[in-house]
């Protein structure tokens, strides 16, 4: 089995990581509950912008975004 | 040609184009070197127990250069997928829905609707490139030591941002061939990995655009004599798709009243 030891020198290797995927999560949760979303419900596109690691957001801004009329 | 240039940063603002593009550029960047440094030695050692230090070492380049090019390994075969993909509705989109008519109709020309668009994206993804590669070289040299210089790695981001330029002038040529975006994005990653195929079997790197992405990834401190020939090539690649793309806009048929 492969196990990883969460030390915090790992914990400060990965924050800028962490800080990106969180940063793209919290600006789609913004445009979720202001915009709106297209092809799946509300809750379902925050799940997967927030378990999907960087996919999720990208899928969502792709996707998942209701587009505004021009 | 101002207003054109404006609204296609407007677009690219307004669907988070650009936010995508960077984001991803960025992870990979990032990524890269933390892979290097902490998980892929503890799935070797997870794998095969007992392994030494040395073994470890000379499985894996464990150096600022090996994540670097890790990075630009990266960049090619997922950065590609993502950037095809997230670019692949800029024209065959517009074409499909009809939007195009709007500006013609009001005097634009096709040239400088196609140009704004190369010209934006084009710009944007050059300058994400340098941008991501020179964070790569500075994270890698903190979790490693710096090994290499800075100039090799600006050559080699701008050198990457080239192929990626030619990756958005395939990109809008299959958008105004097949007018289906998922198509588009699909046939211009098979034109990305294809070239690169041919051009490592056929040993006619340095005549291809992926002579580029090759050169970028050794980042080498003098570069190949071939490189200027590589970069003109690819120029005129550039130039030769956005004719292509223009003659086919041509030939299309425009509900034009």
């Amino acid at each position: 089995m492969n196990d990883i030891a969460l030390t915090k020198e790992l914990v400060l290797m990965l924050a800028p990581l962490i800080a990106l995927q969180l940063g793209m999560a919290i600006y789609c949760a913004v445009k979720i509950f202001t915009e709106g979303v297209e092809n799946l419900n509300k809750w379902i596109w925050l799940g997967i912008c927030l378990f999907l690691n960087l996919l999720g957001p990208i899928l969502f801004l792709i996707i998942g975004r209701r587009k505004v009329p021009s | 040609m101002k207003r054109d240039i404006m609204k296609e940063v407007r677009y690219g603002l307004r669907n988070s184009r650009f936010l995508i593009l960077f984001v991803s550029i960025l992870f990979l960047a990032i990524s890269a070197p933390v892979m290097n440094k902490v998980f892929l030695p503890m799935l070797m050692k997870n794998q095969l127990p007992g392994i030494t230090a040395e073994t470890l070492a000379q499985m894996l380049d464990m150096t600022q250069l090996g994540s670097m090019r890790g990075y630009m390994g990266d960049v090619f075969e997922i950065g590609t997928i993502i950037i095809a993909f997230t670019l692949c509705g800029l024209l065959a989109q517009e074409i499909r829905d009809d939007t195009l008519v709007l500006p013609l109709c009001s005097g634009k020309r096709f040239p400088a609707i196609v140009g704004s668009k190369l010209l934006v994206f084009g710009f944007f993804l050059v300058l994400t490139s340098v941008i991501a590669t020179l964070i790569n070289y500075l994270y890698a040299g903190v979790l490693f030591s710096f090994d290499v210089g800075v100039g090799p790695v600006l050559r080699s981001g701008l050198l990457l941002g080239f192929h990626l330029l030619f990756l958005l002038s395939a990109l809008v040529f299959w958008g105004a061939v097949i007018r289906k975006p998922i198509a588009a994005g699909l046939l211009t990653c098979a034109t990305v990995y294809g070239t690169h195929i041919a051009g490592s079997l056929l040993k006619i790197d340095s005549y291809l655009p992926s002579g580029l992405f090759r050169e970028a990834q050794y980042f080498s401190v003098v570069p190949a004599s071939s490189i200027l020939q590589t970069l003109a090539i690819t120029i005129g690649f550039v130039f030769l798709l956005y004719g292509l793309t223009l003659l086919r806009l041509q030939g299309l048929e425009w509900n034009e009243r």
